[in-house]
């Protein structure tokens, strides 16, 4: 078998790790290595002690493990961040803008280079708290599951990975039953105008416009963002601001 | 990330050097790591069979011999040589392990939809030569040898379609997948079906049916993920 079995929905999770691991971070060389290093991926400039490198984050570990550097903690990943971060994560409906791969380089990091972590304890707290109210986030989206497409922006790779199989199938399979769907309301009324009726701004009339216009123009904006505005759409299947593509 | 298969780059490079020229390729060749490591993602997460990356692959397996005699050369009583060498041999095998993984995913489709493989001129354009070999000899004359010689001449066939019950036994990939992408340069305004568009900007994140933005993904304007 050229690819097994489990390896063919979507990456595994140490596979996404080796991706996290291209990531570039800042370290300090305790070695200087005099000559530029000339890598497959690039070059990079010599390592200096008392200089910061960046350098990627699987090469940080491999000196680290040696003794050979510091890591220097980025930005994002300090208490302070990391607390402001979190309370935007739970006042706000998207996802809040952590880097793509957060949650690799933090695990990473947390396992590697503990030491080079003020208030380690503290971080891990936030992380998991982030982590949680993110991943809630994302269930949510399962409302947005009957569109033509679903937006989620700033979701990292590790948590797109969890909600993969799930969604994708699940879409898959939603997407299939619309036209009948489609042509079922159609028949019993040719009028779409009728599904423009306020039902009162419940999720409902989300799905009777999916119905009534032949799953065109759905706005399914993950993030709550408004999408919407998009001149092209028209006003009768915009989404009302409390339908079931919005992550309360 | 243990990936044991022996697989010889050297005897790889020599059977495909006479491939056909492909649609779309890797302008910048300091970039092939990078290009082929997203190949690869995106080779993983889309249902067909994409354009096989033949230039960058190819630079990408001579620069891995260069940066093997390279790592040969390094000095190992020297202290700072040691660790450029395990630096270098880190990466290498890194790199080596993303060219398998890509390699083996577009295999495993190849055997997958073989009969459709071969039969789909579209399809078969977007294979290298090696593949497109793989598929008549290893697998197809594979299955003739090995078992359906000795069967009854009527059920020898290995792509009888059943029009009239819309069965087919070539079996091909479902477009309408849905596939995680994010968009990598401002597009705009786009199309999705009859009278639905969306407005794609740099870095949003969507789920979209894979037939829907193929032309998007072809173009290079989005990535798979």
């Amino acid at each position: 078998m050229a690819l097994p079995r489990h390896l063919k929905n979507g990456l595994t999770p140490l596979e996404i790790e080796f991706l996290a691991e291209n990531e570039l971070i800042e370290i300090e060389a305790a070695i200087d290595t005099r000559t530029d290093l000339e890598l497959l991926s690039g070059t990079l400039p010599a390592l200096k002690p008392l200089r910061t490198n960046k350098v990627p984050l699987w090469m940080a570990i491999s000196l680290k493990k040696k003794h050979k550097c510091n890591i220097r903690v980025p930005d994002w990943m300090t208490v302070e961040a990391l607390t402001r971060m979190l309370n935007e994560e739970q006042s706000v409906d998207m996802f809040s803008p952590l880097p793509y791969h957060y949650m690799e380089i933090a695990q990473i990091l947390l396992e590697n280079a503990m030491d080079d972590i003020p208030s380690a304890d503290a971080t891990r707290t936030l992380l998991k708290d982030l982590r949680e109210a993110r991943q809630s986030k994302a269930r949510a989206g399962v409302d947005a599951l009957g569109l033509t497409y679903i937006q989620m922006d700033n979701i990292g790779l590790m948590e797109i990975n969890e909600i993969r199989p799930f969604f994708t199938k699940a879409f898959f399979e939603i997407q299939k039953l619309k036209p009948a769907a489609v042509g079922g309301i159609n028949n019993n009324n040719m009028d779409n105008d009728l599904y423009d009726y306020d039902y009162g701004g419940g999720s409902m009339d989300g799905r009777y416009n999916a119905g009534g216009q032949g799953n065109s123009s759905l706005l399914a904006d993950f993030d709550g963002k408004a999408s919407y505005s998009s001149s092209t759409v028209p006003e009768s299947s915009r989404f009302h601001s409390t339908q079931g593509s919005r992550m309360n | 990330m243990s990936d044991n298969d022996d697989f010889n780059f050297a005897e790889y490079n020599d059977r495909i050097s006479a491939s056909r020229e492909p649609e779309v390729e890797a302008v910048d060749p300091a970039g092939d790591v990078a290009h082929l490591t997203q190949a690869w993602i995106n080779e993983r997460a889309a249902p067909d069979i994409l354009q096989y990356q033949e230039q960058s692959t190819q630079r990408l397996l001579s620069k891995i011999e260069e940066q093997t005699l390279i790592i040969e050369d390094l000095d190992p009583r020297n202290d700072t040589s040691v660790i450029l060498s395990i630096v270098y041999q880190t990466e290498l095998e890194r790199v080596k392990f993303v060219l398998r993984s890509y390699l083996r995913t577009r295999i495993s489709k190849i055997e997958r939809f073989c009969a459709f493989v071969l039969k789909d001129a579209a399809t078969k354009k977007r294979l290298s030569r090696a593949e497109v070999l793989y598929a008549e000899k290893a697998t197809r004359q594979h299955y003739q040898n090995s078992f359906l010689s000795s069967l009854p001449q009527s059920l020898q066939s290995q792509d009888a379609e059943v029009y009239s019950r819309n069965l087919s036994m070539v079996s091909q990939p479902s477009l309408d997948e849905a596939v995680f992408c994010r968009i990598i340069e401002d597009i705009g305004d786009f199309q999705l079906d009859e009278d639905e568009t969306v407005l794609l900007e740099k870095g949003q994140i969507y789920i979209f049916r894979y037939r829907t933005v193929r032309t998007l993904l072809q173009r290079r304007q989005i990535e798979l993920i």
